[in-house]
C-alpha cells in the first residue's frame, strides 16, 4: 500500500463513517428516548434520497442550492415521520419487541411501494454538486471531494446534535424523558410531543443521510434494506443509547471496510456481521452503551 | 407474546355430550381433517399446474414458519436469521445434486435437513447465552454472514445460485411429476407437524413455554436452560433445514434469496398475521400470506405496499395476530373488566415504568 | 369547596381489581392522609389519580372540574403535584436541575420556585446543589423529590410514604416545609402512609384503605379519639 493509498482509504473510510453514522444516529435517538429499536428508519433514508432528487433534479446543482434539497428533503421527512409517530406508533409502544420491530419494518414495504408507484421501478441518477464530481489533492493523494464533504457534514451535524441535546431547554426535556418518561409526564413534561419530536428528528437525520447518499449511487425502491443492517450493526456495536458510541463505532466500521476492500477484498462484505458478532458476545451493551440488550424481544 | 389458544378457558373443558372429547378439541380436530382433505384434493380440482407448484410451496412454508414458531412463539428466543438453516437445507441439496451427481432423492433431503440441523447447532452453540435482543441481533449477524457467504462463493453460483437440480425417486416413488412431489411434500410437512405437535406437548415443550415466560428468572437455572435452548435452537433450524431441501426439489434451483433478509422476515410475518405462539397460528399465516401475495402480484406492481399495510394493520388491530385476537375477544366478552381503561401510548414502555 | 373530589374509583393492574369503589373529598387547604397496610392500595390511589398505569373506572375532579382520563403532564400543570414513593429523582441531572425539572408543571399562580426559594424551604439541599441526584443519600431523594414537586407550586400535592426510612432530621425538614406551606398558601395535600405517628403532625382528615376498599373516613380528631380504629385496621 502506498502513502497515496493510505490516505485515500483512511478518508474514504472515515467518509463511509460519518455516512453511517448519520443513517445510524438516529436509530440510537430513538431507542434512547422510546426505547425501541426504528427500523422504518430505513424508509426515512431511502424518502430522503428520492425526496432529494424530486427537489433537485437529475441535473447538477450548486452547492448552496444542493443544501437547502437535502434540508428540504429532510423537513418533509420528518413531517411525514412525525405523522406517523403520532398517528400510528405511538398506540404500540407498549406492545412486545417484535411486534413493533415487524410493525416497522412493513413501513419499508409500505415505502417501497409508496416509491414505486411514485418514481416508478428504475434506477435514477442524481449528480454530484457542480464542482464536487472531483478530487481534492491531500499530501498529495487525491481524495474525492464528496468524502470530504460527507465528513463536513457529519461533523456539522454532531455538533448540531451535541448543542441541541447538551445547550438548550429542548435538549434538557429530551434528556429527562429519555431517563424517565413517567415521572417527566408527572412533572408536566409532555411526553407524547417529546416522542414525536425525536422520532421526527431521527427521520430528519435519516432523510439527510440518504440525500448525502443519492448523487453516489443509483435511486432504487429497495434503497430502504440497503444500509438499514449496517446502520443496526453501528448502533450495536456502539450501545444503542449512546450517540458518541454510535460515532466511535460507524468509524472503526467504516474504516475496516474500507481497509479491507483494499486489502483482504473478499471479506469485506463480512466485516460488520462479524464486529457484530464479537461486540455482542463480548461486550452486550456495545463500546460506550449502558443497557444491556437482554430485555426480552418476544 | 400471544395468549396460546391453548389456554384452559371454562368453555374449552366443556365436554361435547358422548364424547371424551371438549369442544375445542371437536373444532380443532374437524378444522385439521377440513385442511388435510382440501390439501389432499388439490392436484384433483381441476387447478392448472402452477396451481399444485402454488400449494406445493404454501406447504413448505407451512413448516418454515411452524419451525420458526417453536423457537420465537414457543420458547420466546426470537431469530431475524432463520433463512440461514432452510438457506443451508436448499444449497446442500443444490451442492449435492448439481456439484455431486448425487440423484438419490432421499440422501438429498437427509443431507439438507442435516446440514440446517447441524449449522443451527454450531451457532446455537455460540449464541444461546445472550438474550433479548441481544441474541436477535446475533441471529440476524449470522443470518447475514451466511448469506454474504453464499453470494460471494463462485463454487456456489454467486448471485446467480445453483441450477440444475433434479427429482428423482425414492424407492418405487417416481417424484419427478409435480403431482406426485406434491403428495409427497404433502406427507413429509404432515409429519413433521405431528412432530411438532408432540415436542410442544412434551416435557420439552413445558421447559420451552417456562423459559418464554420468565426468561430473566430461569436464567438463574443456568446450563440446564441453555441446553434446552440450544436443543430448541437446533431443532428449528433442522425443521427448517427440511423445509429447505422440499424447497431446492420443489423450485429446481437455489438462490442466495434463499438466505436473505426478506426470507428471515417471512415466517416472522407469517406467524404474526396467524399468531405466534399458537400450534395453527404459522399455518393459517402461512396459507394466508402466500394466497394474498400471489393473489396481489396478479393485480398490481405495488402489492408489497399492500402487504405493509395489511401487516400494519393487523398489528394495530389484532395483537396476537388472528389467533391471538380470536382468544382475546372471547376474553374480553368474557369479562367484566372495562376495556381499555385509560392507558396512555407511552405505558408500559420502560422496564421500570410505574405500573 | 373540595379541591379534589374521588368518585366510585375502581382501578385494575390487566385483570387484576384493585380498588373497589372508592369515594373521597379532600377539601381546599386541608391535609388528608391514606392509611392502611402494606398492599391496601395507596400507591395504586395515586397512579389512578395521575394516569399513571392502572386501567380505571370511576370520576376524579381537580378543583370541581373533571379530569378523568387527562394525561399527566396537563394534569400537572393544573396543580396536581405527585412525588412518587421510590421517589424517581433523575440520577444523571444535579440537583439543581432537578429543581428545574419540577418547574414544568408550573401554571398560573405567579412564578415556579427559585433554586434559592427552596433551598430557603428545604435547608438541608442547600449543600447539595451541585451534586448529580444518583449520588444522593435516600433521605436526600426524598427531601428533593418533595422540593421538586413544590417547585412548581401545585395547588395539590399527592405525596406517597415521604417518612420511610428518613432520619428524624430529614423528616423534620420535610414536615417543616409542608406545614410552612400549608400556612402561607391555600395549599392541599394528600398523604400515604403507614407511619400514623409521621402523619398525625400534618393531618387533618383521616382515610383508611382495606383491601383496596375505603373503610374509613373522618376528621383526625375523630380518628384519634377511636383507639380501635388503629387496632383494627392498621397493627401488624
Ligand atoms: N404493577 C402491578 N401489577 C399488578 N398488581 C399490582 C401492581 N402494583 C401493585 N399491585 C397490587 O396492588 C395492590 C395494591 O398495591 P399498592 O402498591 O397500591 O399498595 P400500597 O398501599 O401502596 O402498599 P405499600 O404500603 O406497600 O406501598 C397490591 O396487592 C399489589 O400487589
Ligand atoms: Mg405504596
Amino acid at each position: 500500500m502506498t502513502f497515496d493509498e493510505l490516505v485515500i482509504v483512511t478518508v474514504n473510510g472515515i467518509s463511509f463513517g460519518f455516512l453511517l453514522f448519520l443513517v445510524a444516529v438516529g436509530l440510537s435517538l430513538v431507542f434512547g428516548v422510546m426505547g425501541i429499536l426504528n427500523l422504518a428508519h430505513g424508509a426515512f433514508f431511502m424518502l430522503g434520497a428520492y425526496l432529494a432528487y424530486e427537489f433537485g433534479g437529475a441535473a447538477a446543482l450548486s452547492l448552496p442550492l444542493f443544501i437547502l434539497v437535502m434540508i428540504g428533503s429532510g423537513l418533509v421527512t420528518a413531517a411525514i415521520a412525525a405523522v406517523l409517530e403520532a398517528a400510528l406508533f405511538r398506540r404500540i409502544y407498549y406492545r412486545e419487541h417484535l411486534e413493533i420491530l415487524v410493525f416497522a419494518f412493513a413501513l419499508i414495504f409500505v415505502a417501497e411501494g409508496a416509491v414505486r408507484l411514485q418514481w416508478g421501478p428504475n434506477p435514477l441518477i442524481m449528480s454530484y454538486p457542480e464542482g464536487f464530481a472531483s478530487s481534492v489533492s491531500i499530501f498529495g493523494a487525491p481524495v474525492p471531494e464528496w468524502s470530504l464533504l460527507i465528513i463536513v457534514a457529519g461533523l456539522v451535524i454532531l455538533a448540531g446534535l451535541a448543542f441541541l441535546l447538551f445547550r438548550t431547554r429542548i435538549g434538557y426535556v429530551i434528556r429527562a424523558v429519555a431517563e424517565d418518561s413517567h415521572m417527566a409526564g408527572a412533572l408536566g413534561l409532555n411526553v407524547g410531543l417529546v416522542f414525536t419530536g425525536v422520532f421526527a428528528l431521527g427521520a430528519l437525520l435519516a432523510a439527510i443521510g440518504g440525500s448525502l447518499v443519492a448523487p453516489t449511487l443509483a435511486l432504487t425502491p429497495q434503497l430502504g434494506l440497503l444500509f438499514l443492517v449496517q446502520a443496526f450493526a453501528v448502533v450495536v456495536v456502539g450501545g444503542l443509547d449512546s450517540i458518541p458510541g454510535s460515532l466511535v463505532a460507524a468509524i472503526i466500521l467504516g474504516l475496516a471496510n474500507s481497509f479491507l476492500v483494499f486489502t483482504f477484498s473478499g471479506w469485506a462484505p463480512y466485516s460488520f456481521y462479524l464486529g457484530l458478532i464479537v461486540v455482542l458476545l463480548l461486550r452486550p451493551q456495545g463500546i460506550l452503551g449502558s443497557r444491556e440488550l437482554t430485555k426480552q424481544v418476544g | 407474546m400471544a395468549v396460546g389458544t391453548e389456554a384452559v378457558t371454562p368453555t374449552a373443558k366443556r365436554r361435547v355430550r358422548g364424547l371424551p372429547l371438549s369442544l375445542r378439541q371437536v373444532a380443532t380436530l374437524a378444522g385439521v381433517l377440513i385442511l388435510v382433505g382440501f390439501l389432499a384434493l388439490v392436484p384433483t380440482l381441476n387447478f392448472t399446474q402452477d396451481n399444485v407448484f402454488f400449494w406445493n410451496e404454501i406447504l413448505i412454508f407451512v413448516l418454515f414458519a411452524s419451525s420458526l414458531n417453536l423457537l420465537i412463539g414457543y420458547t420466546g428466543m426470537v431469530s431475524f436469521g432463520h433463512a440461514a438453516y432452510y438457506g443451508a437445507g436448499v444449497y446442500a441439496v443444490g451442492v449435492m445434486v448439481s456439484k455431486w451427481g448425487q440423484d438419490m432423492m432421499l440422501v438429498g433431503l437427509l443431507f439438507g435437513t442435516a446440514v440446517g440441523g447441524l449449522l443451527a447447532l454450531v451457532v446455537g452453540a455460540l449464541i444461546v447465552r445472550a438474550a433479548g435482543l441481544a441474541f436477535a441481533i446475533l441471529t440476524l449477524a449470522f443470518g447475514q454472514l451466511a448469506f454474504t457467504f453464499v453470494y460471494q462463493r463462485n463454487y456456489l453460483g454467486g448471485e446467480n445460485g445453483l441450477a440444475g437440480i433434479l427429482r428423482g425417486t425414492i424407492g418405487p416413488l417416481d417424484l419427478g411429476p409435480l403431482n406426485n412431489y406434491y403428495y409427497f411434500t404433502l406427507v413429509i410437512v404432515f409429519i413433521a407437524m405431528m412432530g411438532i405437535w408432540l415436542v410442544v406437548n412434551s416435557p420439552l415443550g413445558l421447559a420451552m413455554k417456562s423459559i418464554r415466560e420468565d426468561a430473566g428468572r430461569t436464567q438463574f437455572l443456568g446450563m440446564r436452560v441453555r441446553l434446552y435452548k440450544l436443543a430448541v435452537f437446533t431443532l428449528a433450524g433442522t425443521l427448517a433445514g427440511l423445509a429447505g431441501s422440499l424447497r431446492a426439489y420443489h423450485n429446481l434451483f437455489a438462490t442466495p434469496e434463499e438466505l436473505g433478509l426478506i426470507r428471515s422476515a417471512e415466517p416472522i410475518i407469517m406467524s404474526i398475521i396467524g399468531g405466534m405462539g399458537t400450534f395453527f397460528g404459522p399455518v393459517l399465516g402461512a396459507i394466508g400470506y402466500m394466497w394474498l401475495e400471489n393473489w396481489l402480484q396478479a393485480y398490481t406492481s405495488t402489492w408489497i405496499m399492500w402487504i405493509g399495510i395489511l401487516l400494519v394493520a393487523v398489528i394495530l388491530v389484532f395483537p396476537g395476530g388472528l389467533l391471538g385476537g380470536l382468544s382475546r375477544l372471547r376474553q374480553v366478552l368474557r369479562s367484566r373488566r372495562p376495556r381499555g381503561g385509560w392507558r396512555l401510548p407511552w405505558q408500559k414502555l420502560h422496564s421500570d415504568s410505574m405500573d | 369547596m373540595s379541591a379534589l373530589t374521588v368518585r366510585n374509583l375502581n382501578s385494575y393492574y390487566g385483570s387484576s381489581h384493585i380498588l373497589w369503589n372508592v369515594a373521597f373529598d379532600v377539601e381546599e387547604g386541608t391535609s388528608a392522609v391514606l392509611l392502611g397496610r402494606n398492599g391496601a392500595g395507596k400507591t395504586t390511589s395515586f397512579k389512578s389519580i395521575m394516569n399513571l398505569g392502572p386501567s380505571v373506572r370511576g370520576r376524579i375532579l381537580l378543583r370541581g372540574e373533571d379530569v378523568t382520563g387527562v394525561p399527566p403532564h396537563r394534569l400537572a400543570r393544573r396543580g396536581m403535584g405527585y412525588v412518587p414513593e421510590d421517589r424517581r429523582i433523575y440520577a444523571g441531572f444535579s440537583v439543581t436541575e432537578n429543581l428545574r425539572l419540577g418547574g414544568f408543571a408550573f401554571s398560573s399562580n405567579g412564578r415556579p420556585m427559585e433554586p434559592d426559594e427552596v433551598f430557603d424551604l428545604f435547608p438541608l439541599l442547600k449543600p447539595l446543589a451541585a451534586r448529580r441526584g444518583g449520588q444522593l443519600s435516600g433521605g436526600e431523594q426524598q427531601l428533593l423529590a418533595v422540593a421538586r414537586c413544590l417547585v412548581g407550586r401545585p395547588s395539590v400535592m399527592l405525596l406517597d410514604e415521604p417518612s420511610e426510612g428518613l432520619a428524624p432530621v430529614i423528616a423534620r425538614n420535610v414536615l417543616d416545609a409542608l406545614r410552612s406551606l400549608r400556612e402561607n398558601t391555600d395549599f392541599t395535600l394528600l398523604l400515604a402512609e403507614q407511619n400514623v405517628s409521621f402523619a398525625m403532625n400534618l393531618a387533618t382528615h383521616v382515610h383508611v384503605l382495606e383491601q383496596g376498599e375505603l373503610v374509613y373516613s373522618g376528621t383526625k380528631e375523630a380518628f384519634d379519639a377511636d383507639p380501635a380504629l388503629k387496632t383494627r385496621y392498621l397493627s401488624l
